[in-house]
């Protein structure tokens, strides 16, 4: 992401705001380089604001409407100045896109705001593949991969097709579908916190349909559930290298399992 | 009279503020339905999946050769019961029928079924005086008649033809069965092990679900 | 059946360790996974439940209309009809008519709504034997009254051999000789002797409907066991439990909605018995004249139409949302507490016996959304159980722990500055050295640290500030090559 590769119109080129969210800020920071990558390889001019903090899905979850509310007022003026809103979870993305218009629609300021805010975001697969329409990505992977649909961004934004579509072009790599790809791992936020025991067997039931596969390694779209199933595989001993899709087609996946 | 006021004004309380919109038109299929042969092929494909045995006969008087041909088993099994409305054919090649209900003293009893629907592969029974329910639920093995011009696609097709006040209007797509011990599906729980259904290309007798036979 | 929801947390321990029942459980996931695949090859699916979803919503919104319509037909036809605002009511309407024609016995098919309003009690009560005529209510009652774990199949959770246990124990007495019943078919046979007794003694049949037709008056009942019929054609009375709900406005809406149902809950496109009962009822053999009684039973219904909830009236009791439950999957119906389980239940469970029983289990959820996708009635599960959620924060159920979280959540979460920092904190515990495999337990401050979940850890510098860096180094870089 150093190197003169980009060519950017520095003032021209549209703009991206980049929300890179919690978990990847805090846990996984390769993700938002590959982020940064992927966007400027495909001619945008990423800009990453300073003062994003968290979409609020963690209260709107709860059932915590006013804290939620104010996660959005946060979060609204940060990433309004931007052409696009671009994020590499469905489950924030989501927020954006879904739920700042209804948790703000008794406030006809706000609301207008956060329905043009939810016109220009996206979760970052949904973005590359159909409206930045990007090219083949020139990177290769060799290994089995079989891709986790997270719920949220499956049933909330319909990202099906898009990850999938974007990894057939990574030289080397082999897709195969679990039996069972739709189904929820057992994260669900505070749902595993409420209730770690059962999240817990849903997660192994989830890895055990990963492992069927014959797959060396999980690439999904959500941190959450990629993590959860992570420590999951690190738990059973299981050597499955766990990537994000854009760790994935940025090509930065030399980094070996702990 | 009081609780139904109450209940009655609470939704209407409920519902005063809604939009209410016409109601609209049942559904149909999208699909050209088949007729014909094709329409008796569905219907006999539908019902086998069903677990129902299929035979075609090509009049009604020869089916009890047929049954005494096909189904040996059941000549030994005491009485026959059959619905007044199939009085009028010869059945002694099975042995002694006797017409009327079934309160539970026949293994066999066979009923004459007012249509047959494609779609779902289901007889069509109507409980009455001529052609008893309890024929239907309480052999152990039911035979069932049904002509092929009263074969149909859809349920609905049904409520177009019917015209009879019956007590009850039965679908019965298979023998009874179960799922509940150990998931796995069991046939013959409380109504017949087996069901038998004759295809009769001919018309037999002029048959109305409210009289009975009518030649 | 006594509701007990407020358990749910030990009840899902306990049944999470429970092997028998996981077997059993993993036995209904194939079976769901079959179910599926037929609703796949059902091409018009989607139309079909559009089309379901307009004619219950176009039903609900004028309810009243089309009872008082089922009514005047039933009445028509011979059929007494009564009204029950609760669940006492009901009980009182149905116990009064036993008392009327001297039952002694009654011969139950299943209906939720009888559950629902607890009948076997007032049965009991009342001094009259009840003959759960259902395969799996049979085997629920053998067992010393379980409660039902699914709504179609309410026995799901036993195994073959804990049914084949409980009759050889149960069943010594009408056992002719001592023998094993071994075999699933031997299984079967048994409780088809001991019930068809049954059915041909009862005085009374009480059984439910799946649906009512307001414009003639007919009650709709399926099965594939035929026992709701024969708990209808052969006791002399007949009493049928349905809440009001249940109405649609056509016999030509009926096909519609029971091949969704159907196709939803088994997989077959039509049960072995669907039945329109339109009565009167034939007179029996000695020539008596029979009588069909149907109560239609409010118990809540109206307060719920009024309500945000109301496209949960859209229910017909299919089981699909359940079986396709990642949640319910795992624990089976037992934690949920009542006669409903699985994401339906939370809702009905949450609306009938009052938010406070059911707070546990409106987070018992982890929101994936599946049950709305396959729920042929269209129903927004997923939205419902996440409203009974804001209910609990407006209403101020919720327990100051949660309160306290989220009040400091909400804080960070406005305070940039404050916000990094703490992501920089945690991403900072990685490089803390612990023993392990790199993992560690994300709750381990909460409530129950079960220690049942791991995260990898983090990576020691937050992107946040890994970016700066690279920001800086990038600015100097493309200065050098300019000058």
């Amino acid at each position: 992401m150093l190197d003169d590769k980009p060519k950017i119109n520095e003032t021209t080129a549209p703009s991206v705001g980049l929300f890179y969210t919690c978990l990847v800020d805090a846990f996984r920071p390769a993700v938002g380089v590959a982020c940064v990558t992927l966007l400027e390889n495909a001619g945008y001019r990423v800009i990453i604001p300073r003062d994003q903090t968290c979409c609020g899905r963690p209260a709107y979850r709860l059932g915590a409407g006013k804290a939620a509310t104010r996660a959005a007022r946060q979060m609204i003026p940060v990433f309004e100045p931007f052409d696009y809103v671009v994020g590499p979870s469905g489950t924030c993305m989501a927020m954006f896109s879904k739920h700042y218009p209804e948790l703000l629609r008794d406030d006809p300021h706000w609301h207008e705001r956060a329905l043009a805010l939810a016109e220009k975001s996206f979760e970052l697969t949904d973005f590359l593949a159909r409206i930045a329409c990007i090219p083949p990505v020139h990177v290769e992977y060799n290994g089995v991969v079989t891709f986790h649909d997270s719920c949220t961004g499956l049933r909330e934004l319909n990202i099906k097709e898009q990850p999938r579509q974007l990894l057939s072009t990574v030289r080397g790599l082999d897709l195969r579908e679990m039996a069972t790809p739709e189904t929820c791992c057992g994260f669900g936020g505070s749902f595993s916190a409420k209730f770690p025991q059962i999240s817990s067997r849903m997660t192994a039931d989830k890895l055990e349909d990963i492992l069927s596969t014959g797959a060396d390694t999980l690439a999904g779209g959500d941190l959450g559930c990629l993590m959860n199933i992570e420590g999951q595989a690190r738990k059973m001993k299981s050597p499955l290298k766990v990537f994000h899709t854009a760790e994935i087609l940025a090509g930065m996946t030399l980094k070996e399992p702990q | 009279m009081e609780t139904r006021q109450t209940i009655l004004s609470a939704l209407h309380g409920a519902t005063k503020l809604r939009q209410a919109g016409q109601l609209p038109r049942p559904w149909m299929e999208p699909a050209q339905p088949p007729s014909g042969n094709a329409l008796i092929e569905q219907f006999m494909i539908t019902a086998v999946q069903n677990g129902m045995r299929v035979e075609r006969a090509k009049e009604a008087a020869d089916i009890p050769g047929l049954i005494r041909k096909n189904h040996p088993h059941l000549l030994g099994m005491g009485e026959i019961c059959v619905a007044p409305a199939l009085a009028g054919i010869d059945w002694s090649a099975i042995g002694t029928v006797v017409p009327g209900e079934n309160n539970g003293a026949f293994a066999v009893g066979i009923n004459r079924a007012h249509a047959g629907v494609a779609r779902t592969g289901a007889l069509v029974f109507f409980s009455n005086a001529a052609t008893p329910g309890t024929i239907n639920f309480l052999s152990r093995c039911h035979i069932a008649l049904v002509c092929e011009s009263e074969i149909v696609n859809a349920m609905n097709d049904v409520w177009e033809t019917c015209v009879a006040p019956a007590n009850a209007i039965h679908f019965i797509s298979g023998p009874s069965s179960t799922g509940d011990i150990g998931g796995r599906l069991l046939k013959g729980i409380h109504g017949p092990l087996e069901l038998i259904c004759y295809i009769v290309e001919k018309r037999p007798l002029r048959y109305c679900p409210f009289h009975g036979l009518t030649d | 059946m006594e509701p007990v929801t407020d358990i749910f947390r030990e009840k899902a321990l306990k049944a999470l360790n429970d092997t028998e029942l996981q077997e059993a459980m993993r036995a209904n996931r194939a079976f769901s996974a079959s179910v599926r695949a037929s609703v796949h090859g059902l091409k018009e699916f989607n139309a079909m439940r559009e089309q379901a979803k307009a004619i219950k919503n176009h039903t609900l919104d004028n309810l009243g209309a089309y009872l008082e319509s089922y009514e005047r037909e039933a009445r028509k036809n011979d059929i007494h009809v009564y009204w029950a605002g609760s669940g006492d009511q009901a009980r009182n309407i149905v116990t009064a008519i036993c008392r009327s024609v001297s039952a002694r016995t009654a011969a139950c098919g299943r209906s939720m709504i009888g559950s629902e309003i607890n009948l076997p009690r007032a049965l009991e009560e009342e001094g009259i034997i009840r003959y759960e005529t259902d395969l799996a209510e049979y085997i629920l009652q053998l067992a010393g009254g379980e409660s039902p774990s699914h709504v179609s199949g309410p026995a799901i959770h036993k195994t073959q051999g804990q049914i084949r246990e409980l009759f050889y124990e149960r069943h010594k007495k009408q056992r002719s000789e001592d023998r094993d019943p071994a075999a699933s078919e031997d299984l079967l046979a048994e409780a088809r002797e001991i019930l068809r007794g049954r059915f041909l003694s009862a005085d009374i049949g009480i059984i439910g409907a799946n649906f009512l037709i307001a414009e003639n008056g007919a009650n709709i009942l399926v099965t594939n066991e035929g026992n709701g019929d024969l708990s209808t054609l052969l006791p002399k009375t007949t009493i049928v439990l349905a809440s009001i709900e249940k109405v649609l406005p056509r016999m030509a809406d009926a096909s519609l909605f029971l091949e969704l149902l159907c196709t939803s809950a088994t997989g077959q496109n039509a049960t072995a018995y669907q039945s329109f009962y339109l009565g009167p009822k034939p007179m029996d053999a000695s020539g008596n004249e029979g009588r069909t009684h149907v109560v239609l039973v409010d118990n809540g219904r109206s307060e719920i139409l009024g309500s945000g909830y109301w496209p949960i009236l859209r229910c017909v009791r299919c089981g699909a949302c359940m079986d396709n439950c990642p949640v319910y999957g795992s624990i089976g119906g037992h934690p949920y507490g009542w006669i409903y389980p699985g994401p339906m239940g939370i809702v009905w469970s949450a609306l009938l016996l009052g938010r406070e029983k059911a707070s546990d289990l409106a987070h018992a959820c982890s929101l994936n959304g599946r049950c709305n996708e396959v729920c042929p009635m269209g129903i927004p599960l997923k939205e419902l159980i996440h409203g009974l959620r804001w209910d609990q924060w407006e209403t101020g159920a919720v327990p100051l722990r949660d309160r306290a979280v989220m009040k400091t959540w909400e804080f960070a979460a406005s305070s940039p500055g404050l916000y990094r920092w703490i992501t920089r904190g945690i991403s900072l515990t990685g490089s803390i050295p612990v023993p392990g495999r790199g993992i560690f337990d994300p709750f381990f401050f909460s409530r129950d640290r079960s220690g049942a979940k791991a995260f990898p850890l983090p990576e020691n510098t937050p992107f946040n500030r890994l970016w700066q860096t690279y920001k800086k180094d990038r600015q100097e870089w493309k200065q050098d090559k300019q000058s």
